[in-house]
């Protein structure tokens, strides 16, 4: 045997390997995604109020969705959430992590305490919320009061309204801390301890082993958080149902009206597929960045 | 190390242990297929602390169960009712079903439950997936796309068979919803007007007179000034809430001056037509220049938490179903009239939700067997429910929930003299139109545009929507 | 660990050595540091809790203060008793909570860990069109096909049973393949392949050397998986009809009537119901330590 067909027995062997481990979700990919992802493609060339069959209408979804000005709105709404709730959460919580993974008493009651407000219940949340944001009677203005700055309008004001979510996103970011902080843990010792002999500083081990070593753990807290707030709407849902004024429409709360509001199951399929490609661009760009930071053991 | 392991395989063993418990479960559920009522509240003796068992037990033989013409099934049948309950009227429900299925032994009934807000979503869904419940909740806003889109199924063969069924004792001003071309498609669980409610201590304290029948909406603004004062914690609002897009905002704003916001035929949008305009530019002033009337920050602090309630707020316009939280609290002494009269006289809506009977059901007969007794006089008494369609009925419940009787008087006489449905909206489009105006409307109580400006914008992105409301 | 070796001053090389009563000085102050924004953060995160415990406390009068007070003027611990038992069967919904939780995190876990290492560490020639597939589905938002999926369901007669809420499950679940993907891939290439060399196969290597390791991750899944299942809402109310199969963020939902939240209730249950989460978290969360596995090997 040439070294040549080794080799390719070898990548085939390994090719096949994949296949098998890879069938679990590929089965269900096909028994339950599929369809109704399929269903959803079509669905953007009908009209359907659920009620009655659904009628073909071919692009004019799309071209509605072009002409629709609320549409474009709920597009920068989205973006400029998006971005102020990853930029922010993720590298305020990179921080919070770090600091929990500190060998200190009480490690695990801190770590469940900022864990807290993943799982309490939404409307406790947006209750809370809408009353720490409030312009007369919040927290937050009363303490900027306390120091003779007079505070925004938060949730009640076109402008801050996206300010005002944001912040309370990064609150509630338990699971990237999770991930985090089961990430910290995979960082070899010895990496400190070899940098520390090179007379490298915590400012420089911090660059040079925690960030590389950690990058792949930042980069998937970066993809997902992106899709993640992207998609969101719930608490908006409940907190500002899009107001004041619109300000606070982003695209996730626009598809759930058009879907569960006014069940027009055409015009929200074609707006999820807007979605899907705002999110795929966002996602891809990342990928392409990835490579000039993002460290792997195995390429 | 040894440790994490050791957390590692309690929580494996904890979710084995779970996960066999739930097989066996699961295989009984599919071995015994729809058996109502299972594990839930008791079936044998549904009680709760509000709602004793033996209450339910006392009041149902006292009430007297009416007759239909329509026969019992012969064979057992099951019938599946899709209602929107809370905690608390979900125990009463399940009484009245013990109690029915004793009257019928051959109806057996499948009780489900999801909050309002989840409701719609839920049995469009089922709709689509083909298997909607036989007798389902209807918020008047919503049936009639459920007509139009032959989800229903007319009820007036069965209540042709029922002459027990006393129609005149439901205001037939509040019928419009539920009917389409001469066909009746949902009878009502519930009918109320709007009132104005004032808090006396308030009044009081202030040295003015209670609203009362005389007056009219000018009075209004002039007290709402008057009665505005305090900032911050201290803050005492004149009135609450102000209009804004709303299904009834023409009915309890806009007609008594002329106006409306959209015409009878929901297919022109007319709020900004003088007589429209004037009243919208009114609250618009008593809300930026008077602050006599709760900004939006306020009125979203809490959902469903008005400022009237915690006693921040002098006069509050709302449904007559709010007399029941009223009459729980302490806090303050309140007492309600009607609403102002204007130029054009007085008007209010009569809004209310429904039972409506699914075209594609299998058992009709039974389904309508159980609406009949569901919204007889009797079920209303068995109920208890604050604000019942059936005028007969409004005493009894008053004074069994300690509503004052004359309160109960007043909304009785609204619905005789002059509460309708008229301007209300109903037809499919009106959760769009709701939505698209509101957030112009946010604008001007923000002032970032003027009255002008915004009911301009409204008329231009509503009017679109509405051709949604042409049903063929 | 960054704190214990900040400890020592940045630029040594240069300076005398320190005395180690310094380096313990330096120590002590850095980590009293730590404690003082441990405790200002902790303070920021446990507001939820409170509002909900001091909600939970009130009375229905005090419920409706405006603007709402932080501390009621009475304790009313009965709200618990009235929440759990007055009206609706809480441990009947608690049960069926538990059953839907379980078998969809066991799904979730059997069905996640072969893909995300192959994903990681097997090379194929299909493997860059399948994680992009893999990753698309995340990106679907889920509004739009939650009506197909409850059609699909209801046409295999699954509706009112749980059945579409767990069969799926074990099927994989994206989030969880690309996190746990993301973890095998940090794992040092030499391990494999010193395995490899001894003849272990790749199941073995999967199972002895890539699982111990990735411990931390696994427990993050398990995390996730209980928490997304405990409080699943919106397939449940859709799928879940009868009141006896519903679950408790159902039950929760049914506080909060067409005209009237009873918040107190709702919290005080909500509150109960948390606590099951707090305690996996609390579990999973000692995983959370350095792995002594990690440096013990390979010396590097």
């Amino acid at each position: 045997m040439t070294a040549v067909s080794v080799r390719s027995t070898l990548a085939r062997r390994e090719a096949r390997r994949f296949h098998l481990f890879v069938s679990p979700w590929l089965v269900g990919f096909v028994l339950f995604s599929a369809g109704p992802i399929l269903a959803a493609v079509v669905l953007s060339f009908m009209e359907w109020n659920l009620l009655q069959s659904p009628r073909w209408v071919g692009l004019a979804n799309y071209v509605r969705m072009v002409n629709d000005p609320e549409f474009w709105e709920s597009i920068e709404n989205t973006v400029q959430y998006g971005l102020g709730a990853v930029v922010l959460g993720v590298s305020f919580t990179f921080l919070l992590a770090l600091l929990l993974n500190q060998p200190l008493r009480f490690q695990g009651l801190f770590r469940t305490v900022m864990y807290l407000p993943s799982v309490v219940s939404g409307l406790a949340t947006a209750l809370l919320w809408i009353n720490i944001l409030h312009p007369d009677y919040g927290l937050i203005n009363k303490l900027l009061a306390s120091v003779g700055i007079q505070g925004p309008g938060w949730l009640a004001s076109q402008e801050w309204a996206i300010p005002g979510l944001v912040l309370m996103s990064v609150w509630g970011a338990g699971n990237t801390i999770v991930i985090y902080l089961a990430g910290l843990q995979g960082i070899p010792k010895t990496l400190y301890e070899a940098a520390e002999i090179d007379g490298a500083g915590w400012w420089r081990r911090f660059w040079s082993v925690t960030v590389p070593m950690m990058s792949p753990v930042i980069f998937f807290n970066v993809v997902t958080g992106f899709i993640a707030a992207l998609q969101s709407y719930v608490l908006i849902l409940v907190m500002t149902e899009g107001g004041p004024g619109n300000a606070t429409m982003v695209l996730g709360l626009y598809i759930y009206r058009h879907a569960f509001v006014y069940f027009d199951m055409g015009y929200a399929a074609t707006l999820s597929w807007a979605m899907f490609v705002l999110v795929i661009v966002v996602t891809a760009i990342q990928f392409s960045l990835a490579k000039r930071w993002v460290h792997y053991e195995f390429k | 190390m040894e440790m994490n392991r050791r957390q590692m395989l309690a929580l494996a063993v904890a979710a084995a242990a779970l996960s066999a418990c739930g097989d066996s479960r699961q295989q009984k559920q599919a071995a015994a297929p729809v058996k109502s009522g299972a594990q839930v509240i008791d079936p044998n003796r549904p009680s709760s602390d509000d709602w004793p068992f033996e209450e339910a037990e006392q009041l149902n033989n006292s009430l007297t169960w009416p007759k239909t013409n329509v026969p019992d099934p012969a064979s057992k049948v099951v019938i599946t009712l899709g209602f929107t309950t809370d905690a608390v009227t979900e125990v009463r429900n399940a009484q009245f079903d013990f109690f029915f299925k004793k009257r019928h032994p051959n109806i057996e009934i499948k009780r489900e439950s999801a909050p309002f807000d989840q409701f719609l979503t839920k049995y469009m869904a089922q709709a689509a997936g083909g298997s909607l419940p036989d007798v389902l909740y209807n918020h008047y806003s919503w049936t009639q796309n459920l007509i139009a889109n032959k989800v229903l199924h007319p009820l007036d063969e069965f209540i042709a068979k029922t002459p027990e069924f006393d129609m005149d004792d439901i205001p037939q001003r509040g019928l419009g919803y539920f009917q389409r071309d001469g066909a009746l498609y949902g009878l009502p669980t519930d009918m109320a007007p709007k009132l104005l409610f004032y808090n006396k201590d308030l009044f009081d304290k202030a040295g003015l007179d209670y609203p009362d029948e005389s007056w009219t909406w000018d009075k209004l603004f002039e007290t709402a000034k008057k009665m505005t004062s305090g900032s911050g914690v201290e803050k005492i609002y004149g009135v609450s809430p102000m209009p804004k897009p709303a299904p009834d905002l023409s009915s309890v704003f806009l007609m008594p001056f002329g106006g409306r916001f959209l015409d009878v035929a929901e297919s022109k949008v007319m709020i900004a037509e003088p007589n429209a305009r004037d009243v919208m530019a009114r609250w618009l002033d008593l809300l930026l220049k008077d602050k006599a009337t709760p900004s939006l920050a306020e009125l979203q602090l809490l959902e469903k938490v008005d400022p009237f309630k915690s006693g921040h707020a002098a006069l509050f316009i709302n449904g007559a179903w709010v007399m029941l939280e009223l009459s729980k609290q302490k806090a303050f002494k309140w007492g309600s009239t009607q609403l102002p009269k204007g130029p054009e006289g007085r008007t209010s809506p009569a809004v209310g939700s429904a039972l409506v009977m699914a075209a594609s059901s299998q058992n009709k007969d039974a389904a309508w067997i159980y609406m009949n007794e569901f919204l007889s006089a009797s079920g209303y008494k068995f109920r208890r429910i604050a604000a019942p369609a059936r005028q007969s009925a409004w005493e009894d419940n008053a004074k069994a929930l300690g509503i004052p009787v004359e309160e109960a008087d007043l909304v009785k006489k609204i619905m005789a003299e002059y509460a309708s449905d008229d301007g209300v909206l109903r037809l499919p489009a009106n959760k769009k139109v709701v939505d698209t105006a509101l957030p112009i409307w946010e604008r001007a109580q923000l002032g970032k545009i003027s009255v002008d400006d915004a009911l301009k914008e409204m008329v231009d992105k509503v009017t679109p929507v509405l051709s949604e409301n042409k049903i063929a | 660990m960054l704190l214990e070796t900040a400890a020592r001053p940045a630029r040594t090389k240069p300076g005398p050595p320190l005395t180690s009563e310094q380096a313990e000085r330096i120590r002590r102050i850095r980590r009293s540091g730590a404690y003082v924004l441990l405790i200002i953060s902790s303070a920021v995160f446990l507001l939820p809790f409170l509002w909900m415990l001091t909600t939970s406390l009130k009375s229905d009068a005090d419920n409706l203060a405006f603007p709402p007070q932080w501390f009621p003027d009475s304790f009313h611990f009965e709200n618990y008793v009235k929440g759990w038992t007055g009206s609706l069967p809480f441990n009947t919904f608690l049960l069926n909570t538990i059953v839907i939780t379980a078998l969809s995190m066991t799904g979730n876990l059997i069905s996640c860990i072969l893909p995300a290492y192959a994903f990681a560490r097997l090379r194929a020639r299909a493997a860059g069109i399948m994680f992009t597939a893999l990753l698309a589905t995340m990106m679907i938002p889920r509004e739009i096909t939650l009506v197909p999926k409850f059609i699909m369901f209801s046409k295999l007669g699954w509706v009112d049973t749980y059945l579409p809420l767990i069969v799926p499950e074990f099927f994989g679940v994206a989030l969880y393949i690309f996190l746990l993907r993301q973890f095998f891939t940090t794992i040092p290439q030499e391990l494999i392949d010193a395995a490899r060399i001894d003849g272990a196969s790749e199941l073995r290597i999967l199972w002895s050397v890539m699982l111990p390791l990735a411990r931390p991750a696994i427990a993050a899944i398990c995390l996730f998986s209980f928490v997304g299942n405990w409080n699943q809402y919106l397939e449940n109310t859709l799928y879940l009809r009868s009141m006896e199969k519903i679950t408790l963020a159902q039950g929760l939902g049914m506080f909060s009537g067409q005209y009237v939240t009873q918040y107190n209730q709702m919290m005080a249950v909500a509150l109960l119901s948390m606590l099951p989460i707090l305690i996996v978290f609390f579990l999973a969360q000692k995983t959370f330590i350095r792995g002594v596995t990690l440096t013990g090997i390979a010396g590097r």
